[in-house]
């Protein structure tokens, strides 16, 4: 825009004046109720997030309760070897990885496409049985999810033998599971993950639209110029968060579901679940806490690079 | 300026509702435990006004010596926390209150200790270990609680040292134990907890449903597993269809009373009278106890997926799912039938006949179940004087597993035994704790109940221990401290191979030597060498 066309003086150069002038007090008073409204939300993040903080100290000591955390002796990395000291700690790395991953890149476009198909359906009545049926799995716990799995997989009267006439123990087969669990998890998450795009859809100007049909576009160009387009933002954001998490795992998915049989660790022990069992046996908070320290660096680590790359791709789509 | 006076308000609002939410687990506990007292302690007002008056002039006449005890019904008596953790549904909180003020009426009239009172609170074994251990991480105020498992609660400092209550506040309970039972709550020569006094040797025995058995087999011809192993050739051409063995994963424990292979922690054991540790899962009776178990399965004797099953042993045969079951009780023939005809009525409508052939005895191995003092306790003193009472007084222990006379409970007419209240039953009474009555306590106090721990089986307990073979190491138990990490991966390879095995579900000649050598990769000699000093070391300092 030409510098011409700014007038030389208006109604927000007085503003502007007016504010320089006041005192950083004045201004304080002025945002007071803002602060304080924010203030509920500042004291549950410092409780919740920054307190717990303290527990990475715990990870590298000794801890005997009786003498408190403070005066336990220090023990350097050693709360972190348990993590790496194995011939299964690759193998609970690798797993973690890899369903994350897949799980991310096939959880985007499956959530991206319900969130479509359910825009285009919303104005219809029928939408409104489809949506809560889509979300209902979300609401199962992992118990009970565990026992509508073992209802399928069951030796002596499960469906899946009973229909095939076999007696195939599902599990005892490690092999079966990266796609048994990739089913489950997306039959409970799919519908839910959705309804943030879904929101998101909603939110785009529908003139737009308009103006896309009036020119001859039709569904599919509105959704690759339109839609996605218009996305992107949400999209990269649930991506960092998810790749925030990498290193974590649905803990019931993976210890319930299973049935915490020995037999499937090959393709489902992930560190979480690793972690569960190795301090069942042990009852070290020590180790405990290494393992989430390792955890949460290496998810901040990663959130950092992802968002570096994104900053070099889309600066504008960057978190920060 | 209006908005600007809502905002405030609003805020405000908001910032005293979130500081509501707010309180260490010590305050929200005292308050609770607070709360509690106060409400017993209106109910029973009038109760108490008749105590306090005793209590005075009990108090009045010790007047003048070297220490005073509070007054009853004041505020100086300290509400000790007893945790009972049960294997069974937790009676309503009205009931366990009822009981809990019977209890410490007794400790005040009868005991005439002033200075202590008892608050009874439940917890489900099954995740007693989980939710206590990050109790006391959170460092929640607790007093007598179980340890479990006790040397690694004992090294995280949870534990208080119980040796300054030996001699006086716990003399009573010291006395009851039997010779070396001490050395299963002892560590570097000090005492943290209190072994439960109980049949610690086990009768195992096979059950079996009359209406299946009778005419088919002669259940006196069973005698071991492998006269189990043709009688159950024979029901299983009977009864193709049927299953008199639940799950096969008891066989591998059978095998080791064999040639008393006794297991040290969970992963190493020694084998006879030689006290080198090896790794329990290279021993022949490991080895006999999986071909077995494969064996059983292979012949449909067994449930083909025990593993992955939810329900338990005792849950399967007492509903009649099963035909029968192998288990292991302290418990002589007579009561184990009766018990089960008793707790069938719990699952079915008209109960199911059992009968039960003795097929083994098991060695004695170290005392897992033992009660100590939490290390968050504010009067370990006062938490001790109880754990004594419980552990001697007949009416506090029996009163915690039966609950009161009348209501969960009643005399026979010889007043020789208690039984359930007319048309009761263990699943109806109002309070039980009857699965428990093993794993707590003093088990030789209870009053004697003929489907349970009759006055007979108090006899049979003590002469089965008398007879069960003891290995040098009664009372050791290994610390985890030096192989932790090994310990992390032996853990994570056993879960992955032990359970399918010993359930019969793979076939050992294929997996066994790839389980061994999954367990040397992962450490286990390590275990097996620190294990080896540690007993070394115990051995030579209790001169075994």
């Amino acid at each position: 825009m030409a510098k011409k066309n700014v007038p030389a003086s208006s109604v927000y150069d007085g503003l502007l004046a007016q504010r320089n002038k006041k005192s950083a007090k004045a201004t304080f008073a002025v945002y007071l109720p803002l602060y304080l409204m924010m203030l509920p939300g500042f004291i549950y993040l410092i409780c919740n997030n920054y307190l717990p903080m303290f527990g990475i100290l715990i990870a590298f000591k000794n801890v005997n309760f009786s003498v408190g955390v403070f005066k336990s002796p220090w023990v350097g990395f050693k709360n972190f070897e348990f993590l790496f000291a194995t011939n299964d700690a690759f193998l609970m790395i690798r797993n973690t990885l890899l369903y994350n991953i897949v799980w991310i890149a096939m959880g985007l476009v499956i959530a991206v496409t319900i969130a479509i198909f359910m825009a285009e359906i919303s104005e219809r009545k029928i939408a409104k049985v489809i949506q809560p049926i889509i979300c209902f799995p979300s609401m199962i716990s992992a118990v009970i999810l565990s026992y509508i799995v073992y209802g399928f997989l069951s030796t002596n009267y499960g469906f899946i033998n009973q229909i095939m006439g076999t007696k195939t123990n599902f599990y005892t087969k490690a092999q079966y599971w990266p796609f048994i669990l990739t089913i489950v998890h997306f039959w409970q998450s799919a519908g839910q993950s959705s309804i943030i795009y879904m929101a998101s859809i909603g939110g785009i100007d529908k003139s737009m639209y308009e103006a896309a049909r009036i020119d001859g576009a039709g569904k599919l160009k509105q959704i690759l110029y339109i839609t996605l387009p218009m996305l992107r933002p949400m999209i990269i954001l649930l991506l960092l968060l998810s790749i925030g998490r990498i290193f974590n795992s649905d803990f019931g998915l993976f210890y319930q579901v299973t049935l915490n049989s020995g037999r499937l660790y090959k393709t489902t022990q992930t560190i979480d679940t690793y972690v569960y069992r190795a301090l069942m046996e042990m009852n070290n908070v020590g180790m405990s806490s290494a393992a989430s320290v390792f955890q949460a660096i290496i998810g901040f680590v990663l959130v950092l690079l992802s968002n570096l790359i994104v900053r070099r791709i889309d600066p504008q789509s960057a978190l920060f | 300026m209006m908005k600007k006076v809502l905002a405030v308000l609003l805020a405000l609002a908001l910032v005293f509702g979130l500081t509501a939410c707010t309180g260490t687990p010590a305050e929200t506990q005292g308050t609770q435990k607070e709360e509690t007292t106060k409400a017993a302690e209106t109910q029973k007002a009038e109760t108490e006004k008749a105590e306090t008056e005793k209590a005075d002039t009990e108090a009045a006449e010790t007047e003048g010596g070297d220490t005073e005890p509070a007054p009853a019904g004041s505020d100086e008596a300290y509400y000790c926390e007893l945790i009972l953790p049960v294997m069974q549904p937790i009676p309503a909180q009205e009931e366990i209150q009822k009981v809990e003020d019977a209890i410490n009426a007794h400790i005040l009239n009868d005991l005439g200790v002033t200075d202590v009172k008892m608050h009874l609170t439940f917890a489900s074994l099954s995740d007693y270990q989980t939710n206590m251990s990050m109790d006391l991480a959170a460092g929640a105020v607790h007093d007598i609680i179980l340890a479990f498992p006790f040397n690694t609660w004992q090294a995280n400092g949870y534990m208080t040292n119980l040796d300054p209550y030996l001699d006086n506040e716990l003399a009573g309970a010291m006395g009851v134990l039997p010779k070396d039972w001490d050395l299963c709550g002892k560590v570097d020569g000090s005492i943290y907890a209190i072994p439960c006094y109980k049949g610690l040797s086990l009768s195992w025995k096979w059950f079996y449903d009359h209406a299946y058995v009778d005419g088919v087999i002669d259940p006196s011809t069973v005698t071991d597993l492998d006269s189990l192993e043709d009688a159950l050739t024979v029901l299983k051409e009977k009864y193709p269809d049927e299953h008199f063995i639940v799950f096969p994963n008891q066989l591998v424990s059978l095998e080791n009373f064999v040639d008393h292979t006794s297991q040290i922690g969970t992963y190493t054991a020694t084998v006879g009278d030689d006290t080198t540790v090896v790794n329990y899962y290279a021993t022949d009776a490991y080895k006999r106890g999986v071909e077995r178990a494969y064996k059983w399965v292979q012949n449909g004797w067994c449930d083909p997926e025990g593993s992955n099953n939810t329900l338990g042993h005792d849950a399967l045969v007492l509903s009649g799912s099963a035909k029968g079951v192998i288990m292991g009780h302290a418990y002589s023939i007579e009561t184990c039938d009766a018990m089960f005809d008793d707790n069938s009525k719990a699952h079915t409508e008209n109960g199911i006949d059992f009968g039960c052939v003795q097929i083994g005895i098991s060695d004695m191995a170290t005392n897992g179940l033992v009660y100590g003092v939490a290390y968050t306790s504010p009067n370990p003193a006062a938490a001790a004087k109880l754990l004594n009472i419980i552990w001697t007084d007949e009416f506090v222990a029996s009163a915690l597993i039966y609950g009161l006379e009348g209501e969960s409970y009643v005399w026979n007419e010889d007043h020789t035994s208690i039984e359930w209240p007319e048309g009761l039953n263990m699943g109806t009474v109002p309070y039980s704790a009857l699965y428990t009555c093993g794993a707590f306590g003093n088990q030789f106090l209870l009053y004697g109940m003929d489907s349970n721990t009759s006055e007979a089986d108090k006899g049979f307990m003590k002469e089965l221990m008398d007879k069960s073979w003891y290995p040098r190491q009664f009372g050791f138990t290994p610390s985890t401290e030096n192989v932790q990490t090994q310990v992390a991966a032996v853990a994570n390879i056993v879960n992955q191979y032990n359970t399918t095995l010993t359930y019969g579900e793979e076939d050992p000649a294929e997996v066994l030597p790839e389980f061994l050598a999954d367990l040397e990769a992962a450490g286990i000699n390590d275990i097996v060498a620190d294990y080896q000093a540690q007993l070394d070391a115990w051995l030579a300092e209790n001169g075994k």
